[in-house]
């Protein structure tokens, strides 16, 4: 008689075979407690800092019973932020309890870009991690690896990149960011000026603008130090082509011509010189150069830059003399992202100028000054590497931070193999194909490597390029480096601590670097076992432990006052040991020694120049996916001029595509029809339209200014990328709409050059135009009342003689 | 021992008698088999252990049978990763989407460490467990809960205690979970074993049930 497999199995299971071989699976899921146990009681409340942005806030987690953190509330020992917190810090739990964010090591089977990973333990990550590394090394060198970190959690790992030998370690701070101020500001005074900005709010009587949009742009320190001197009576001067939060409260908006700020910065000093309101006697006794900038701006008159910035010349006037009334207690805010037409240096330099014209450098109301904070590092056997850079920072960029270096020149570096093999990329919390522009370019140059590991929180859209990608705890879940904040009144130390344990098999940044430097041969890097041991070395400086910190979270460091004392000689930073409003470093390097207005490419007919800022409840592209945040803003809007969008027959709130100059479309983007934006450009808040669906509450919603940036204007002086030189055209329903006549100059578009794209007046439009009309006619009514002060101002500025202004 | 056995009742089927120490052992291999694939689990599946489980488990017979031919054309080494690659497509991370994550909380809370996990990690307290530190594991993950159902069993928990959790904690959102599977898996390994198990499980509970309402009569 036969018997079936299925017979057999079932006398199998009979006799208990499988049962007796499955039931010595060992499950190691729970600890038992005696008889008696009431349940863990987690309840606490730990002070930590927020990294929900970059200003790194003062937190306090508060755990439940359950051990989940409940709600974060800010701490208020914080001397910047008083246990105020913003919408992002206070939603921060949600990114460590959000379904898609990496919880363990993957490891890549597919092809790139396909997506197709195995989990791996950390073991096997670290261990490919290394061997890779060492292969590059053996066969390139250690400058083949390229290092893109972000944030104080990629120091650790830094130190790792460094002792292996390579000096290629970029950061989009720089070179997307402030590098251009930084590069402007230290040839000036000798030193950039770093994070927060030290701007005495506290003190000033103006406050300046220029592209800076407080209150969109939200640090919660900054933005309270600008509430109170608004209410305190300061004055306020927005310069900004939008009627930003910020112009909505300014004394005076000037809403320039996109691309000509520095022409309207010549002429402020023009005013400033040739009617006396500069401080004399603080540029005769600290600056060199006085005597060619004043002939320098000899005919860069207000009337000059009026034309070029198409500002009323009596504002451009009655500003500039503002400022030199309120001088020295002008706040001239030197802005934090400013990588716009490729001139940025220039333009930086010739606001760091203003700034000094006024002698409010080191000065009271002013820029004050930071000092630095005693905190030890480690010693370490390991030297910096001495192979050149590749990304051109000193060399290509004579001026590019050598720290931060030239993200876009690493880029090039890969994609050209020149100044040599760059084979291998370690990401880490950056995002490379959100923060950097060209992004064509980027995956290009992954796709020459032969390893890209990326160490994130959230699967954002690079992990499927990734061999590698390793899972760091979220903020609340690890300790980090000792934050130093050097730019404040009173100098502080801040710790990162873990408000509970990572979950899953996430770990944090100081543990996976120290892991690494055992693999790498570098076992002294790190000579200390825990973080406590580390945290007592680096706070021994100021007098403190770590528990003694903990309930905290704070330490700081008194020092004297943060201005320059005058009744001395003060020397500044730069080879002159004076202000250098005359460069002789920028004319050694062939730029011009003085700041110069280049003229920009203008906006084809029937485009719109793109530009972009901040939201005030999202952080770059980092906090889309982020539940609470989401829902308060889970896209961004186009900003379109109401009169323009009239006459293209749009409506407000209607969805529209953009199709930029070299023929990329966007994702659908609503339509915010304003008068608060000038006719030839459009605004969008950045961050938005991700690609990656595995962020299932950010994908596809909102449009990506970055994908639309497939041109940029290098900085000559600082490596930074202009990305405010795209063009954007409005598709609807797949056609662009045009104004009648409207001519397109750029080719890609329907594969002609100069072919006349005619508007054709569709009878749904006609009519839709009627309805937009009638909507319109109430709607702006409302707007213009809402603008009529301002417009009421520009009116008085042209008629009216000098007022006083109080300051 | 009250409880010498119970009886896995199917419509035209002779009940099977699964005992105490059987059951322990089926909700260990239910934890063991949606744990990540590992060198032990493929040598089951190689050596057939893992089909005579679902064979007392009542899989159809159709199925083990693809099961077996399935398993043939792999080496150990490539049925472990084919597993772990699906495995992780489906619960940990893919393109477009992770579709399947293991966490109760998903399902009901649409968040990790909802609400709902609050009265499950009182239920493992009440019990006097709790999530072992060495675990990385959330608390509602389906491993876990798995594991705590043979723990009842083992620690001869009153049997409907036993089921109201598995009633209320399990098979609350392994339904949802099971049509996440079946939409996006791409091998059949899981969604299989996710259909048998929801099967097994109602089975389970059903002949509490029958128990129950035979003690009353």
């Amino acid at each position: 008689m036969s018997i079936s497999r299925r017979d057999f199995l079932k006398r199998s299971v009979l006799t208990g075979g499988a049962l007796s071989v499955l039931s010595t699976t060992q499950l190691k899921g729970f600890t038992k407690h005696p008889i008696g146990w009431k349940g863990n009681q987690r309840v606490s409340e730990i002070a930590s800092i927020c990294e929900m942005c970059f200003w790194r806030c003062g937190i306090l987690g508060n755990v439940d019973k359950y051990g989940k953190i409940l709600k974060i509330d800010g701490n208020p020992e914080h001397p910047l932020t008083h246990g105020r917190l913003c919408a992002r810090g206070n939603a921060g739990h949600k990114l460590t309890y959000d379904p898609d964010r990496l919880k363990y090591p993957l490891m890549r089977v597919g092809k790139r870009g396909e997506g197709k990973f195995k989990r791996v333990s950390w073991d096997e990550a670290l261990d490919f991690f290394a061997e890779k590394l060492l292969k590059i090394k053996k066969e390139y060198g250690p400058e083949a690896v390229g290092y893109f970190p972000h944030g104080i959690q990629a120091r650790f790992f830094h130190q790792v990149m460094t002792a292996f030998g390579t000096p290629n370690s970029v950061e989009p701070a720089f070179a997307q960011c402030r590098g251009p101020r930084d590069v402007g500001y230290k040839l000036t005074f000798g030193n950039n000026i770093g994070s927060p900005e030290p701007l005495d709010f506290e003190h000033t009587d103006l406050m300046v603008f220029i592209g800076s949009h407080i209150g969109e742009n939200v640090f919660t320190g900054q933005v309270l130090q600008y509430a109170e001197a608004l209410e305190r009576g300061a004055k306020l001067i927005v310069v900004d082509p939008r009627f930003s939060d910020a112009a909505a409260k300014a004394d005076y908006w000037l809403p320039i011509k996109p691309g000509t700020d520095t022409s309207l910065l010549l002429a402020w000093m023009h005013v400033l010189i040739f009617e006396g309101h500069y401080d004399k006697e603080y540029i005769d006794n600290n600056a060199i150069g006085f005597d060619q900038l004043k002939e320098h701006v000899k005919d860069f008159t207000p009337k000059w830059a009026a034309k070029i910035t198409e500002l009323p010349e009596s504002l451009i006037i009655k500003t500039a003399r503002l400022m030199g009334k309120c001088s020295p207690k002008v706040a001239l805010h030197p802005g934090r992202h400013v990588t716009w037409y490729g001139d940025d240096s220039q333009r930086s330099r010739a606001m760091a100028l203003v700034t000094a014209l006024l002698g409010s450098y080191g000065r009271k109301g002013g820029i004050y000054l930071s000092s630095k904070i005693p905190a030890p590092k480690f010693p370490s056997s390991h030297h910096k590497p001495k192979v050149k850079r590749a990304d051109g920072a000193g060399t290509k960029y004579p001026f590019a931070s050598k720290g931060l270096g030239v993200t876009n020149g690493l880029i090039d570096a890969t994609l050209n193999e020149d100044p040599y093999p760059i084979k291998g990329w370690v990401v880490y919390s950056q995002n490379v194909l959100e923060s950097i522009p060209e992004t064509y370019k980027t995956k290009e140059a992954i796709d020459k490597l032969d390893l890209m590991v990326v160490v994130d929180v959230m699967p954002v859209e690079q992990i499927l390029y990734a061999d590698l990608v390793l899972p760091e705890a979220t903020f609340l879940e690890r300790y980090d480096d000792l934050y130093t904040v050097k730019n404040a009144k009173i100098p502080f130390a801040a710790i990162r601590q873990p408000i509970i344990d990572p979950l899953f098999e996430t770990k944090p940044g100081w543990w996976i670097a120290k892991e690494m430097a055992k693999r790498l041969d570098l076992k002294d890097l790190f000579p200390w076992d825990t973080m406590e041991e580390y945290f007592d070395h680096r706070l021994s400086g100021l007098n403190t432990t770590l528990k003694q910190m903990q309930a905290k979270g704070i330490a700081m460091h008194s020092k004297g006052t943060p201005y320059y004392d005058f009744s001395k000689p003060v020397k500044f930073k730069t080879e002159s040991g004076k202000i250098e409003l005359y460069s002789k470093k920028l004319l050694r390097e062939g730029f011009s020694p003085m700041p110069e207005y280049t003229p920009i490419d203008e906006v084809p007919t029937g485009y719109f120049r793109l530009i972009y800022g901040r939201s005030p409840v999202h952080t770059f592209a980092r906090s889309q996916n982020n539940e609470i945040l989401n829902s308060y803003q889970s896209e961004n809007d186009l900003w379109l001029n109401n009169k323009v969008a009239e006459d293209l027959g749009l409506l407000d709130g209607e969805y529209v595509k953009l199709e930029n100059q070299d023929g990329v479309i966007s994702n659908k983007i609503k339509v915010n029809a304003t008068p608060g934006i000038r006719a030839d450009a459009v605004y969008m808040v950045h961050g938005f339209g991700h690609n990656s669906k595995r962020m299932r509450k950010a994908h596809g919603k909102g449009v990506s200014d970055t994908q639309l940036m497939t041109r940029v204007k290098v900085d000559p002086i600082s490596g930074g990328t202009g990305m405010r030189v795209n063009f954007v055209r409005i598709v609807k329903n797949g056609n662009p709409i045009m104004l009648s006549g409207a001519f397109s100059f750029l080719p890609n578009f329907e594969g002609e050059g100069e072919e006349e794209l005619k508007y054709v007046e569709d009878p749904k439009r006609v009519k839709a135009k009627r309805k937009i009309k009638k909507v319109k006619k109430k709607e702006v009514k409302v707007e213009k009342k809402e603008l009529k002060r301002k417009v009421i101002e520009l009116k008085e500025v042209e008629t009216e003689e000098e007022e006083d202004e109080g300051c | 021992m009250i409880w010498q056995g119970i009886c896995i009742i199917q419509l035209n089927k002779l009940p099977k008698v699964i005992d105490m120490n059987e059951r322990e052992i089926i909700y260990k291999t239910f934890a063991k088999l949606f744990n990540y694939p590992d060198d032990e689990l493929i040598e089951w599946i190689k050596s057939g252990v893992i089909a005579e489980f679902l064979e007392l488990i009542e899989m159809e017979e159709a199925k083990i049978e693809e099961r077996n031919q399935w398993n043939k054309l792999n080496s150990k080494s490539d049925l472990l990763e084919v597993l772990q690659v699906e495995y992780t497509h489906l619960f940990i991370s893919s393109f477009p989407t992770i579709p399947a994550p293991l966490y109760k909380s998903f399902y009901e809370d649409n968040e990790i460490m909802g609400s709902s996990i609050e009265s499950l990690i009182d239920t493992y307290e009440k019990y006097g467990f709790e999530v072992s530190k060495t675990s990385n594991e959330l608390p509602d993950n389906l491993v876990l809960q798995f594991e705590f159902a043979s723990l009842l069993i083992k620690d001869n928990v009153p049997l409907d205690e036993q089921y109201s959790f598995i009633s209320e904690f399990i098979l609350s959102w392994t339904e949802k979970l099971e049509e996440k599977i079946i939409e996006n898996a791409n091998l059949d390994f899981y969604k299989d074993l996710l259909v048998t198990i929801n099967k097994f499980l109602n089975n389970d509970i059903a002949t509490n049930n029958t128990k129950l309402s035979r003690a009353e009569l």
